[in-house]
């Protein structure tokens, strides 16, 4: 069953007089219980789709589709109803943790705060289920440590924060967006594994934002890879990284590979022009195997194995190859 | 691929240290190593990578090395000065031979200059140019840089990141330095393009009497392409050093190899967070415990490691560990 059901979803912003295409129609669900991740590069709409589904959004957004949330259509709730959905039933982590915290109010203050405002619990209570799930994501000596304002908390323990404050709530779906950036990577795989084991916990659903492949194979069972505004693949993981279908994402796999090849693989070109609507394929201009009809028509996608599917003319022949 | 060392040590860093203080409430002040007692040789025309995470003390390290930050102590020793007792004077000619690439193309350039200002700027530091020869050679530049020269007329906001920071390499390239200095030059780019600057350093490598280069990155991936030697830096010391060949093909230092495992793809041993070392984030406060610095962190460590210090030592030739039990774990 899914969770989320996203149907022909556009995001555009008006920018002085012109328009930024951020999202081109994306479909695309996550199973209750996955743990899915959203793969793109800079620019490919993958923050831009978290932030769709909250409808965190700045006044020049113009958002179209449907975003179903456990049957629920989201893109319609009225902004009440929405403050529950948000932080209760969708939690979400973001990137640059020290950023995402008032450095005005003591961590285990903002964990009680949203842990009230979803609860209704107590003031004293919400307290207590901080320091509770701060303790729980590892967070040593954390009645003390609640205390402390965030300036004082490293990077990692200020992730560990922000996954508190996501956990307090207990929601159904947990959203992480590049949890690990900027951490070094000893405490990335940590937080890693403090993400899979909240989620485990909860018996929630994972969508893992991130530009790194090499953190998707071990941490997630679905991989949705985004180019552009577009989804191009999406896969069970052990599919799309062993088989992938579509030329984009065998591309970006090459780059991560490690071999002792001399030069070190890359794509050629840059990424199609935002403010331009596309008529062909988004990845046409820099595909080794582009034909005219890349060019002219957008390609749909096609189920190449059970559960595996491409939006690519070629897609059969890509994961042949 | 140049397997033999390049041409004479033009660089020399020596036992060097640096500590930045901190006020903290009042009077009270806090103290972080930032480096350490780090050595380090350049030699001409060689690349040598720096690689440690945010933090180990990579980039204070490249400042110091370029004179923009003062050592607490030690030496850094060039053609046979050191750089830091010089006066300003005798400085400043010197100056032009060691540049550097920053890690935000955007940031770096003049918003309000074209790509040819910004390289005849960088170009007045060449008093044997006159202005004619100027404009040819940023053309000369652009070419060696794989822009061409169509990209002189444009401005920073016309370009992708990626050619941003080709033509960034072209600017450090038009004083003619014996080094360049480059600062995670791929770290603001895309997978996908991270290859093109690669390639191009590549490409410049193999031009006779061109500059070393410095790589300093917290991505060990790049420098397998690249690097000639690579140096492993984490809390202000350098815990490996050794051949390209050596770090990838047989690291010793448990951090090296944690580093190599967290860039591959799948390849990762799980380490399981099960609360031992929850709290295990690096402190950089200069507590006198004495032992590894590591020790919070390592899955090898024992008894002996918080006792002792650990000091760098040769294991092969050419390859330098700062770990007692590096011969026993594999």
């Amino acid at each position: 069953m899914s969770l989320l059901q996203i149907e022909g979803l556009q995001l555009q912003f008006r920018v002085d007089r012109e328009t930024v295409y951020a999202l081109r129609g994306v479909d695309l669900s996550v199973g209750a219980g996955t743990r899915t991740a959203i793969v793109g590069e800079s620019g490919s709409g993958k923050t831009a789709l978290t932030l769709s589904l909250l409808r965190l959004l700045p006044p020049n957004a113009h958002l179209k589709g449907s975003v179903r949330f456990r049957e629920r259509e989201l893109l319609t709730l009225d902004e009440a109803e929405l403050r529950q959905v948000r932080g209760g039933q969708i939690a979400t982590i973001f990137q640059h943790a020290q950023a995402a915290l008032n450095p005005l109010l003591p961590v285990g203050r903002q964990i009680a705060d949203v842990c009230r405002q979803h609860s209704g619990v107590g003031r004293a209570e919400a307290w207590e289920r901080a320091v509770e799930v701060l303790a729980a994501t590892g967070i040593q000596q954390a009645a003390a440590r609640a205390r402390d304002y965030p300036h004082q908390y490293s990077g990692g323990m200020a992730q560990r924060a922000l996954i508190a404050m996501a956990l307090v709530c207990e929601p159904q779906l947990l959203i992480a967006d590049e949890p690990t950036s900027g951490l070094d990577v000893a405490v990335q795989q940590q937080v890693l594994a403090l993400v899979e084991q909240v989620v485990a916990r909860l018996d929630a659903t994972l969508l893992l934002i991130t530009h790194d492949l090499a953190v998707v194979a071990d941490s997630c069972d679905q991989i949705i890879v985004m180019y552009a505004g577009e989804v191009m693949e999406t896969g069970a993981t052990a599919q799309v990284l062993e088989r992938p279908a579509n030329p984009y994402t065998a591309a970006l796999l090459a780059c991560f590979e490690q071999t002792d090849e001399a030069r070190m693989p890359f794509i050629p070109g840059r990424t199609p022009d935002m403010r331009q609507p596309l008529t062909g394929c988004s990845f046409a201009g820099r595909c080794a195997m582009t034909r005219d009809i890349c060019h002219q028509e957008r390609p749909q996608p096609v189920e190449v194995a059970p559960g595996h599917f491409s939006a690519c003319h070629f897609a059969q022949e890509v994961v042949e190859a | 691929m140049k397997a033999e060392p390049a041409g004479e040590a033009l660089l020399r860093i020596e036992e060097a240290t640096k500590t930045f203080s901190l006020r903290q409430r009042g009077w009270r002040r806090r103290h972080i190593v930032a480096l350490d007692g780090v050595s380090m040789t350049l030699r001409r025309g060689e690349t040598v990578g720096l690689v440690g995470e945010s933090g180990s003390g990579k980039s204070t390290l490249g400042r110091c090395a370029l004179n923009l930050l003062r050592l607490d102590g030690g030496r850094i020793v060039y053609r046979g000065r050191e750089i830091q007792a010089l006066p300003e004077r005798e400085w400043r000619p010197l100056r032009r031979r060691l540049q550097m690439v920053f890690q935000n193309p955007v940031s770096s350039f003049n918003p309000m200059m074209t790509i040819e200002e910004a390289l005849l700027d960088a170009l007045r530091q060449v008093p044997e140019l006159d202005v004619s020869r100027r404009r040819q050679r940023v053309g000369e530049l652009l070419e060696q840089v794989q822009l061409g020269a169509r990209f002189a007329v444009l401005y920073p906001y016309e370009m992708s990141g990626g050619q941003l920071q080709r033509a960034a390499i072209a600017r450090a390239l038009a004083p003619e330095p014996d080094f360049i200095f480059l600062d995670e030059p791929t770290a603001n780019l895309d997978m996908s393009i991270r290859g093109q600057i690669i390639n191009l350093l590549l490409d410049l490598q193999r031009q006779e009497g061109g500059p070393g280069f410095v790589f300093v990155t917290h991505d060990l991936r790049v420098l397998r392409y690249v690097a000639d030697r690579i140096y492993v830096i984490t809390q202000g010391h350098i815990v490996e050093s050794g051949s390209r060949d050596q770090i990838f093909h047989a690291p010793r230092h448990p951090w090296t190899r944690a580093l190599l495992e967290a860039a591959s793809i799948g390849r990762r041993e799980r380490r399981r967070d099960d609360g031992s070392d929850l709290d295990a984030d690096i402190s950089l406060e200069s507590s006198a415990t004495g032992g590894c610095r590591l020790l919070a962190r390592c899955p090898h460590a024992r008894e002996r490691c918080a006792r002792e210090p650990q000091l760098l030592r040769e294991i092969e030739p050419g390859q330098y560990v700062r770990c007692w039990r590096a011969e026993e774990i594999d």
